[in-house]
């Protein structure tokens, strides 16, 4: 039988190296999806993922044994993500521009690009924080409770943006069934 | 008797799809109870299931891209002594190069003891050993009687 989480971070806290790889093991994957689906780039996923685990190996003795370890390990991954969105904001971030200046909303963006874009690309134009809410409880295994508790909000809190987001990419995908639909009538006709 | 009304249960269903055992903890209980009683509500369920699948086979990398896997991260610092000593000598079990030194140590002593004679009743071993202590005292000690 394998060790839970909380387990494998205890063993940790003490210096397991073995617990560590397989804490790695188990959840290096999803951290590094998450990192990837949240800051839209390969290397910088991969610096949140070493950096995550970097963190859980050197902050585990300070770890409370009463929390969940999986919040915690991914707490870690959320708060490295939102450092290098705000240390980026500057120069990039469309979904963030639009929101804050009033200009073109997500959906208007994506409907001049409908052609080449796809859910994946809707779910980039969320808002940082339905982004970040719908990227984590996405994950496998990830109940609401963890992912409220790793972003550090109340699970009203997470139910309001995942309602949001959900409700976006649904109309999203709506209008581009809708696009692909009249197309294929318009071809018919000719 | 239900305490989830099934408007709610259809505004989670929206904010948290259609796999139960995913929606809060708190929640789940009163939700199970509706379902049982409203079999209906299941439909709810398997269309957001639906709407799940597809946003889920997006949370993964993409399939042509590898992570790298983690190897460097475990730094010295806030390591147990175990763990240090683990580092130290990573090829097996601490008792080996422990063991190792310990009978090195014997076979040394042994070798001393056995094949060792120093001359300690002659002048020239006490001569030796007043040139010993003055070295290291740095000072003339031939007044004090050894």
């Amino acid at each position: 039988m394998s060790e839970s989480d909380n387990e494998l971070l205890c063993l940790v806290a003490n210096g397991g190296q073995t617990a560590f790889d397989r804490l790695v093991a188990r959840h290096q994957g999803p951290i590094s999806a998450f990192a990837y689906r949240i800051l839209g780039n390969m290397t910088d996923a991969e610096d949140v993922s070493q950096e995550t685990f970097g963190r859980v190996w050197s902050h585990a003795p300070r770890w409370n044994p009463d929390g969940k370890a999986k919040s915690w390990i991914y707490r870690i991954a959320h708060n490295l993500c939102i450092d290098r969105l705000r240390a980026r904001r500057p120069t990039v971030d469309i979904a963030d521009q639009e929101i804050e200046d009033g200009s073109p909303n997500p959906e208007q963006v994506l409907s001049r690009k409908r052609s080449e874009t796809g859910l994946r690309d809707a779910v980039a134009l969320l808002p940082e924080r339905q982004r970040i809410a719908i990227s984590l409880f996405h994950l496998k295994d990830m109940t609401a409770d963890e992912a409220a508790e790793a972003m550090g909000i109340s699970v009203d809190a997470l139910e309001s943006l995942l309602r949001r987001a959900r409700k976006k990419l649904k109309e999203i995908m709506q209008h581009q069934e809708g696009g692909a639909i009249s197309k294929a009538a318009i071809g018919e006709r000719q | 008797m239900t305490t989830m009304s099934e408007a709610r249960f259809r505004e989670l269903a929206d904010a948290f799809g259609g796999d139960l055992s995913k929606w809060p903890e708190r929640e789940r209980p009163a939700a199970m109870q509706l379902l049982g009683e409203a079999p209906r509500l299941n439909a709810v369920l398997s269309e957001e299931s639906v709407f799940d699948i597809e946003i889920e086979a997006l949370m993964g990398a993409p399939d042509n891209i590898e992570f790298t896997p983690v190897f460097d991260v475990r730094a010295p610092s806030g390591i147990s002594a175990q763990g240090l000593l683990s580092m130290l000598w990573p090829f097996g079990g601490i008792w080996q190069p422990a063991a190792g030194l310990v009978a090195a140590s014997a076979a040394g002593f042994i070798f001393g003891m056995t094949f060792t004679d120093l001359p300690s009743d002659t002048v020239t071993a006490k001569n030796d050993q007043i040139t010993i202590v003055e070295r290291a005292l740095g000072a003339d000690v031939t007044e004090i009687d050894l």
